[in-house]
């Protein structure tokens, strides 16, 4: 079986940004390996010169006429946010200052 | 009650007005009333006197030649956004989400007539066969109160087992539609990817989405299909192929049809009372004239990783978008499956990680799309279970993360491919629960599982079969 460590998932959890407790790193940890421990079974089949599939609709570079058009209002669009301001999103600081 | 006839039955009574849609508004809301308190197959009801104050315009402006589902309830699995009502996907990162506009199959059914009813229940964002993995109240299957409804379109499979409404619209991704349908004993249709428009179905993995009808029987997803199926401009991957009356391939002969057994669906792991209903009904078919044939897909075999490592890759970056600023609560409100789906997402798509995982998890797409073309190049159709497993008590698949994956062994590798496949009742354990089978076709061919699926119906009761629940009422 896959062994998957508390590092590694502590890892994964940073890219997805999900905090993640102690308690709940080693318990993913021991889900994980049994999960990938089943699906690390395509690892040895040859696939080599197959061409990947991402999708199955046959339409290709689906296109329309660059004109504008009525939208959402304003109000609308903001009216889910718990945070906003002046007509804008409030979200926080990326940049920190010196 | 009324609303056990079915929809052209319905729609003919009120044509003639022998009944009148505020009827059936009334009684779609006696048996919510009556019932889900312990069902729970709804997350959020409209508020009835809307309701029926839509029924009233509806008798009024009533024309002739009005849609066949003109002025009837409907329900939606709570993962279509609609403007008058709260959509949550079934977790409490959108307990409050209010959607500007509504999905486009929202939009398309009321447009016909159908009256919005309410949201159902689901495993959230999609993740789960079991409809336990819902942050609402669990689900129970009205077959066995102790048991799991299946999923993730578990609240809609009820909705309609019960007859709460005459219809609703789920959403199958690996399974969604055909699990829940199969344990509740409804018929339910997953589309050809691309046949339904996408617009407003929250995301679970773009690639594999599909929107369908679930209802009590194969002619009524026929008459269901023509009206939510179409190209719109707003989903690119919709599809312009002509939308047929699939109700005209209703009752024609299926005599010299070919249909083909895979005989990897019928190996170990099946339940042997549904691999012998299912096989028990394959025979119905050779008495309707079709020829019965084993047929191989040796990569099927690895379907369920497949299926999943693409799923969960697609899911890791479309839940990206929960950041808590726009919209929603925060992402550590996500639940244990959801995380892990997450979490496991993130792992196949990292570095290092994603040429042996996700893009070789690509390449045996491809391969299963070809040994499924190689399949329906000699056979019609493809007939098969829909779960390994019969509904289990509810608590016992939550605690096996693997399990419930693997619960869509049936089902998982025809979202790769893109086919459409119907599920309809096909009898009962000797416990009494639901079975299902599954008809898988070509693309696009929803019209050929139609023909097959109404004649089976014709020379079947499964599913015309109630209830405990609902006789005892």
């Amino acid at each position: 079986m896959v062994k998957i460590s508390k590092d590694l998932i502590d890892s994964l959890s940073k890219l997805a940004k999900i905090n993640l407790t102690k308690e709940q790193e080693e318990k993913y940890a021991g889900e994980f390996s049994s999960v990938m421990g089943y699906m690390e079974e395509i690892k040895n089949i040859n696939v080599d010169h197959i061409q990947e599939t991402s999708r199955v609709a046959k339409d290709e570079n689906v296109l329309r006429e660059d004109i504008v058009k009525e939208s959402i209002p304003q109000k609308e669009a903001l009216k889910n946010s718990k945070n906003t301001n002046d007509g804008y999103f409030l979200v926080p600081a990326i940049f920190k200052e010196d | 009650m009324l609303i056990d006839h079915l929809i052209k039955k319905l729609s003919d009574l009120l044509q003639k007005k022998e009944i009148s849609s505020v009827d059936l508004i009334k009684e779609t809301y006696l048996r919510i009333e009556e019932l889900d308190q312990s069902l729970h197959s709804f997350i959020t009801v409209k508020d009835r006197n809307i309701a029926l104050k839509e029924a009233e315009e509806k008798d009024k402006n009533r024309k002739d030649n009005s849609s066949i589902i003109y002025g009837l309830p409907f329900a939606v699995k709570d993962a279509y956004v609609t403007k008058d009502l709260r959509t949550t996907a079934g977790s409490k990162i959108l307990n409050d989400y209010h959607s500007p506009y509504n999905a486009t199959v929202v939009e398309k059914i009321i447009a016909s007539g159908g009256i919005l009813i309410g949201k159902n229940n689901m495993d959230n964002w999609g993740h789960g066969a079991s409809n336990e993995n819902t942050n609402y109240e669990i689900p129970h299957n009205p077959w066995d109160m102790e048991r799991i409804t299946g999923g993730s379109s578990g609240g809609s499979a009820v909705a309609v087992s019960t007859r709460m409404v005459p219809f609703a619209i789920g959403e199958d991704t690996g399974g969604s539609i055909r699990n829940p349908s199969s344990m509740c004993n409804i018929s339910g249709l997953k589309v050809t990817y691309g046949r339904v428009s996408r617009y407003g179905a929250i995301a679970y993995a773009s690639s594999l989405d599909t929107v369908g009808p679930m209802a009590k029987s194969v002619e009524d997803l026929s008459y269901l299909l023509e009206i939510m199926a179409g190209h719109d401009e707003h989903d690119s991957t919709s599809s312009k192929e002509k939308v047929e009356k699939y109700y005209q391939h209703l009752g024609s002969s299926i005599k010299g049809k070919v249909i083909g057994l895979p005989k990897e669906f019928f190996g170990t792991g099946l339940d042997p009372e549904i691999k012998k209903t299912v096989l028990t009904a394959t025979q119905i078919f050779e008495k309707l004239g079709a020829n019965i044939k084993e047929v191989s897909l040796p990569h099927f075999v690895y379907g369920i990783s497949i299926y999943y490592l693409i799923a969960l890759s697609e899911t890791s970056s479309n839940l990206g978008r929960y950041d808590s600023f726009r919209y929603g609560d925060k992402r550590e409100l996500f639940s244990n499956e959801s995380v892990r789906r997450i979490l496991l997402g993130t792992y196949a798509l990292s570095a290092g990680y994603a040429d042996k995982l996700y893009k070789k998890a690509q390449k045996l797409r491809t391969i299963l799309i070809q040994e499924y073309e190689e399949a329906l190049k000699t056979c019609d159709v493809l007939v098969s279970p829909v779960t390994p497993s019969l509904p289990s008590k509810i608590g016992e698949m939550i605690s096996d993360p693997l399990k419930n994956l693997l619960e869509d062994l049936y089902t998982g590798t025809v979202n790769l491919v893109g086919a459409p496949a119907l599920v309809i009742p096909a009898g009962f354990t000797e416990k009494g629960l639901p079975v299902g089978l599954q008809i898988i076709g070509k693309k696009f061919g929803e019209g050929e599982l139609f023909q097959m699926g109404y004649l089976y119906q014709q020379e079947t009761d499964w599913h015309k079969k109630l209830p405990t629940i609902l006789k005892n009422k």
